[in-house]
């Protein structure tokens, strides 16, 4: 996957800057590395300042 | 429509929102510490030894824990990874600073207890939760109270008539305190934290009882809109399933989340105030682009976080940035350092309500981030927005004395006064 690929897929967190990387995941909130953004749960959160997903932006 | 905010200058409670008799009743020196802080950060961005003694000052406050290893980490990798590594590095330094005062609570707890228990106030002070209820329900009949008793007189002091009673006020009354019950439990949270002296203590725990237990009775015999009842109805997950919480946990609870929530948005509105009133330009791009003002308050965090340390407890041998830290020793996350870390900002010592959105860590991260960061972000939305709105011209009054901020060296740090004229 190219660089640019990966720059378009992650996603900020516009509360606290927390960037989202879909190759890392959020192993501590359950989710594996790979998951895109798209696929994260309704409910996920933020694991830096638990604000709800529609307070990302793909950055 | 009732009034939800008290009025300090009336009530001449000065003495309860001053950050330098704060910090000097505990024994606190109140030096600005960014000059010593950022010569450290420059040195290496761990440091064996506690942060206090690298400084050359004595221990601040509870902050010293005699005969374990200590640790100072400055840069922002280094904090960030105590942050997010709960496992290693955990909250048992609470157990010294607020335990005494307020018993168990979310800031001493780990792992699944922390989790269960946080759970449960966990919906009301989600982002969406703040821009809707608080903001709806208590923040903004607050804030246009609170403008409207000075917006006609020219002139304010912003800290006493501002900044220290719109959080105090909005989270004593979402709680469910009746008005004239706010200051007396400020008052009582004071002496409890022993700010009043230590024979105010026992004082301060009796009045605070005394208001919260008839609150909760009251609650859980009729329910209201309101956060006492909204924890009160909590439900705990334990081993064996679940249990409603005891009026003892809930008391703990509300105690934690108002004295939390009255002090830290207090001083940090105060600082967003302070930067832009001493960057007048910046406040003039402010007011021509009202979408400048979260990224206002993200910088102010930044810039100046009002708490400048926090601490956390080595539970096992970890590695950062390539020191090896000693398990059972206390570390020193220098927030104020980590928060203008050169290989993450450029200039960073410079306000600049333009920067780039990149996450600090004012209200701390991972899973002990500060739980009401976002309420305290709203009631400062709106308060910056108000004072665009209804402070016409607002600058320093040439008259009085300048404005400075003071507090504690290493926490609780504020302007003491914002004496403004506008119109």
């Amino acid at each position: 996957m190219s660089g640019s690929t990966h720059e378009a897929a992650r996603c900020t967190c516009m509360n606290c800057g927390y960037v989202y990387r879909p190759e890392y995941g959020d192993p501590e909130g359950g989710i594996p590395p790979g998951t895109p953004f798209e696929a994260l749960p309704a409910d996920w959160c933020c694991p830096v300042c638990d604000s709800d997903k529609d307070h990302f932006e793909q950055k | 429509m009732n009034k939800v905010t008290v009025d300090l200058l009336r009530e001449h409670r000065r003495e309860l929102f001053s950050p330098e008799q704060e910090a000097r009743s505990i024994g606190m020196e109140t030096d600005d510490p960014y000059p010593r802080l950022l010569a450290l950060a420059a040195r290496a961005p761990v440091q064996a030894g506690a942060l206090h003694e690298l400084m050359g000052i004595p221990p601040q406050g509870r902050m010293d824990w005699p005969g374990h290893g200590a640790y100072s980490l400055f840069s922002f990798n280094a904090v960030n990874q105590a942050f997010m590594d709960s496992a290693s590095f955990t909250q048992r330094t609470y157990d010294k600073l607020l335990k005494d005062h307020f018993g168990d609570t979310l800031l001493n707890m780990d792992g699944d207890e922390h989790r269960r228990m946080r759970n449960i106030a966990k919906p009301h002070f989600k982002p969406s939760f703040a821009e809707s209820w608080w903001n709806d329900k208590w923040i903004v009949q607050a804030v246009d109270e609170l403008f409207g008793r000075i917006e006609k007189a020219g002139r304010a002091e912003l800290n006493m008539e501002i900044c220290a009673p719109l959080p105090v006020s909005v989270i004593s009354i979402a709680f469910g305190l009746p008005v004239e019950e706010v200051l007396p439990f400020r008052l009582a949270i004071h002496a409890i934290t022993g700010h009043a002296g230590p024979d105010k203590v026992a004082e301060g725990q009796a009045a605070f009882d005394r208001i919260l237990r008839t609150q909760i009775a009251l609650r859980r015999k009729e329910p209201r809109d309101d956060l006492i009842s909204r924890i009160a109805a909590g439900t705990l997950q334990t081993g064996e399933g679940e249990r409603p919480l005891s009026d003892d946990e809930v008391l703990r609870y509300c105690a934690l989340i108002v004295f939390a929530g009255g002090g830290t948005t207090w001083r940090q509105m105060g600082i967003t105030i302070f930067a832009l009133l001493n960057n007048p330009e910046q406040f003039e791009e402010l007011r021509s682009d009202r979408s400048l003002v979260r990224p206002t308050i993200h910088e102010s965090t930044r810039w100046y976080p009002t708490d400048p340390v926090f601490t956390r407890w080595v539970a096992k041998d970890t590695a950062v940035e390539g020191v090896e830290l000693k398990a059972d020793s206390a570390a020193y996350l220098c927030v104020a350092t980590a928060n203008r870390d050169p290989l993450v900002w450029e200039q960073p010592d410079v306000f600049d309500i333009r920067r780039p959105m990149q996450r600090h860590f004012a209200f701390g991260a991972g899973i002990h981030a500060c739980l009401g960061q976002h309420l305290s972000r709203q009631e400062m939305e709106v308060a910056l927005n108000a004072l665009l709105d209804r402070l016409p011209n607002l600058r320093w009054d040439p008259e009085a004395e300048p404005s400075r901020i003071s507090g504690g060296t290493l926490m609780g740090r504020g302007p003491e006064t914002l004496h403004v004229r506008f119109g």
